[in-house]
């Protein structure tokens, strides 16, 4: 009995070497580049717990934004429980323009499992001091809540704002 | 009433035979008109059907006019110009209002030679957007590698369906000493003129390195919200509404606080290779986005200044080096290729990494240097002979 439960640990910890969270540098690898494309594939290899490393790199403060902006997008391909409370967390406390990328994400994985979810997001986004948040926002609630979006166009001051919403 | 009718014919009479006499005199006066005026008296400009209106650049050698068309029995739209004895350099620009496919169908040098066309040598074929197509504007900019030159006479070209075509013609002599104007422009509120005039330093130690001196105007800073963000692609309205503000004698970067909707994880990007020159339009400059460069809120001037460089080269007329694939090199032959043999990884692109003594450290190569590498000192700066030949040819150079 003993000797099964060692031989099974140690296949445990094989699988854990084969499918655990992979390395940070193998991460940023694919995230680097002055021309940049989500590459669905090249993500979904690496394996399930690339949340992890995504979300430790999109928070990270010290790495250069780009890096962290692609990061970002790129949790969308991981929808875990982990990843919505990150993204939800950098759109209500980060800059603006990680703000808008972890709505987006946010929208793009989650919006068909957890529908309320980016939903209640999205409303309150629509109030963000930002104009290009208020505007991801705005352009996802029209998708789906037509009222709130005219409530919206109501209320928005500025013109081009209410134009870009609409586009 | 016999008077009154006899009377109206005289007058009748004299109203035709008037006529008569003043229809004469005129043809008369054509005919010496056209006597007057032969051929060898018409300037260069009446006879190539370039309007006679043309614009010239501050500080440049180089006007701008717009050419006559005619449309043939083929439905092509054709013209030409004429290139005179101290032609430089011209880029020959076609746009479509609508923003729908546009693009020539033949240009004929001075030899007979249509360098559009795959089968002459050297060609354009699928490398200018002129030859391609491009949505509202395209062009064709000679020279865009030292194997093509402004030859001396009539160029003509075909055309299809189009609201007009310009050209923007340099001439005079090319010195030692290239110099080419920037205008650029900041965006939003989170970062000051200040702040991106050490990578604008590092762009002119690039291009001072490569030969070419840099003029760069006194930033301007644009506090219209709306232009905080935009989107990179050159069409959209907003986009347009901003690069329209770039002057016309210089080349306009537009820093840009970040750009809007899903261009992500963009670093920068140019309106064609090349862009428009001398015209105020959507495609007269060149985006780079400023929070893509920081870290927190400070920003990595040597990667800002390489990408500005890079999209200004894009701009000016250069292909990559190397395109991601490996596979794809641009149409200058001396500068290095990395071919898809050194993909040591095997995920199908060739990395500055990778190609590390293949071209790497040219500015035009597709891809920048990974963080990590640029953390060590990796730096891309170089420009080949070739390359800075196109550069300093260019319309906006002088």
């Amino acid at each position: 009995m003993k000797y099964l439960l060692l031989v099974c640990a140690f296949f445990w910890h094989l699988i854990g070497i084969v499918f655990g969270a992979p390395e940070k540098s193998k991460v940023i690898e694919l995230l680097e580049g002055r021309h940049w494309k989500l590459d669905f594939v090249s993500f979904q290899l690496l394996g399930d717990d690339t949340d992890k490393v995504l979300i430790e790199i999109g928070g990270d403060t010290s790495v250069i934004n780009y890096i962290r902006f692609r990061a970002i997008e790129a949790l969308s391909l991981f929808p875990t429980e982990n990843t919505a409370v990150f993204l939800e967390s950098s759109v209500e406390t980060s800059f603006a323009p990680l703000a808008r990328r972890g709505f987006e994400a946010l929208k793009n994985g989650f919006y068909k499992t957890h529908p309320n979810r980016v939903k209640r997001l999205a409303g309150r986004l629509l109030k963000h001091k930002n104009a290009q948040v208020r505007i991801s926002a705005a352009r996802f609630i029209r998708s789906i809540d037509v009222p709130e979006f005219k409530r919206f166009l109501k209320s928005e001051k500025y013109s081009w704002v209410r134009k870009a919403a609409q586009n | 009433m016999f008077l009154q009718k006899r009377n109206a014919g005289y007058i009748s009479f004299f109203l035709i035979c008037f006529c008569i006499f003043t229809v004469l005199i005129l043809n008369s006066c054509g005919r010496l008109f056209l006597n007057d005026d032969g051929v060898e008296n018409k300037s260069i400009e009446e006879l190539s059907g370039v309007s006679s209106l043309k614009i010239r650049l501050d500080g440049l050698n180089t006007t701008i006019s717009e050419i006559t068309q005619t449309v043939g029995s083929d439905g092509l739209f054709s013209g030409s110009f004429v290139v005179p004895e101290d032609g430089i350099s011209f880029l020959l620009s076609i746009f479509l209002g609508s923003n729908s496919n546009i693009k020539f169908f033949s240009l004929t040098d001075p030899s007979g030679t249509d360098i559009l066309s795959i089968s002459s040598n050297p060609n354009l074929y699928e490398a200018s957007s002129g030859n391609i197509g491009s949505s509202g504007y395209a062009n064709v900019l000679i020279p865009q590698s030292p194997s093509f030159s402004a030859s001396k006479g009539e160029w003509t070209f075909k055309a299809y369906s189009n609201d007009r075509i310009n050209l923007a013609l340099r001439t005079g002599i090319t010195t030692s000493t290239t110099t080419i104007t920037i205008q650029p422009y900041i965006t939003g509120t989170t970062w000051s003129a200040s702040e991106i005039s050490a990578a604008l330093n590092v762009m002119s130690g690039i291009y001072s390195d490569n030969g070419i001196t840099l003029e760069i105007n006194e930033t301007i800073a644009i506090s219209d919200t709306q232009y905080s963000a935009v989107s990179g692609t050159f069409t959209n309205s907003t986009t347009s509404a901003l690069i329209s503000q770039g002057l016309t004698g210089a080349v306009n970067l537009f820093f840009i606080e970040d750009y809007s909707g899903n261009w992500s994880g963009i670093l920068g990007n140019a309106a064609g290779i090349p862009g428009s020159m001398g015209i105020v339009n959507s495609w007269n400059g060149v985006l780079c986005s400023l929070s893509a460069h920081a870290s927190g809120s400070t920003l990595d001037s040597q990667l800002l200044g390489e990408t500005a460089v890079h999209e200004m080269g894009h701009h000016l007329g250069l292909f990559h080096t190397t395109e991601s694939g490996g596979t794809v090199f641009d149409i200058i032959s001396d500068t290095v290729e990395c071919a898809i043999s050194l993909d040591n990884n095997s995920n199908g692109q060739v990395s500055a990494e990778e190609c590390e003594d293949y071209g790497a450290n040219n500015v035009m190569f597709w891809t920048s240097w990974s963080s990590a590498s640029r953390s060590s000192g990796k730096k891309q700066e170089a420009l080949s002979d070739h390359q800075q030949h196109v550069l300093k040819y260019s319309p906006l150079a002088k």
